[in-house]
């Protein structure tokens, strides 16, 4: 066996031993320095990794929806989809405003500013609340 | 075909349901392809992005062109280091895509005793080393993923990677190499 590969072996004996917990610098004292070097780069990367815990299965399902949601929409579908749901929740609420007559019916830009309405007057009232 | 693939996976068959059109026994597989790959990819996004929304965005684009290229996967090809490769070219064009921002780093919390009771590594190193991770090939980006932060066995990184044990411990020879020049780099400068 050439040289390089038996120092590819005891550097990788080395991470073996790290994994498991157990001593890896007698291992490396039996190499080049350069393999010792390697072996103490090696134990450096392993502190690193062991300090970045991986992400939760949350995490792992809240991107999972993500991308069921995309891949059961075809690609040109998904932006018009988004349009539409953003339809539907204005269109959801001018109907029922509407329903309750009187004036011209509500638009879009009439729930903008019933909404900004909304915001200022909870903003006035919190002001009120702390005096 | 990728959905074939996926299926001579055992945790990841899915039982054929009456009714259920082959696109959704396909995306069933893919799930289960998802459930047993994202871990490796989420921890690679990160060591890409070293961003958590980032990461989240980059595992998600990078599984939906899986998706969408699922049938150009070839026949004893390996899910994962496929899955890896579609990871890196998503990280790097989320980089290319967002302006100059600084990136959050991926540290431990500081407060957490044990973590720098067992630091060997000062926290500036450790941030070059991250850094320096970001400069290795794919495969030793790969081969570091699955050995490091993954703690597979070299034999278990060979099968997934569709390589040798030998081809495996060279490249991870040649990584550490690397990041030892890039740290001693550092250090000089």
């Amino acid at each position: 066996m050439s040289p390089e590969p038996t120092e590819h072996l005891l550097v990788d004996r080395c991470i073996d031993a790290m994994l498991q917990g157990r001593d890896w610098h007698e291992i490396a004292s039996g190499g080049s320095a350069e393999a010792q070097e390697l072996a103490e780069v090696a134990a450096q990367l392993l502190t690193v990794a062991r300090g970045e815990p991986p992400a939760g299965e949350k995490r792992h399902q809240a991107i999972w929806r993500r991308i069921a949601h995309l891949i059961r929409m075809p690609a040109t579908a998904s932006a018009r989809a988004s349009r539409r749901r953003e339809q539907a929740a204005s269109g959801a609420t001018a109907p029922s405003l509407n329903s309750h007559g009187g004036g011209r019916p509500w638009r879009d830009a009439d729930l903008d500013l019933f909404a900004i309405g909304i915001w200022q007057r909870g903003h006035w009232l919190r002001g009120e609340a702390r005096r | 075909m990728a959905a074939d693939l996926v299926l001579t996976s055992p945790t990841v068959r899915p039982a054929p349901l009456p009714g259920r059109t082959q696109s959704a026994s396909e995306e069933c597989a893919f799930e289960g392809l998802y459930r047993e790959t994202v871990g490796a990819v989420h921890r690679y996004a990160m060591m890409l992005t070293r961003n958590p929304a980032k990461a989240d965005d980059v595992v998600a684009e990078a599984y939906l062109r899986a998706w969408r290229a699922r049938h150009s996967l070839a026949d004893g090809s390996t899910p994962l280091a496929w899955l890896l490769t579609i990871t890196r070219h998503c990280a790097i064009d989320a980089e290319r895509k967002c302006r100059p921002e600084v990136h959050m780093e991926v540290l431990p919390d500081s407060a957490d005793p044990e973590w720098e009771m067992r630091s060997a590594v000062s926290l500036a190193d450790a941030d070059v080393l991250r850094e320096a991770l970001q400069q290795l090939t794919a495969e030793q980006q790969q081969v570091i993923l699955l050995r490091f932060y993954e703690e597979l066995p070299h034999q278990e990184i060979a099968q997934r990677m569709g390589r040798s044990s030998g081809a495996i411990r060279a490249i991870q020879f040649r990584a550490l190499a690397r990041l030892r020049r890039m740290l001693e780099a550092e250090h000089v400068s």
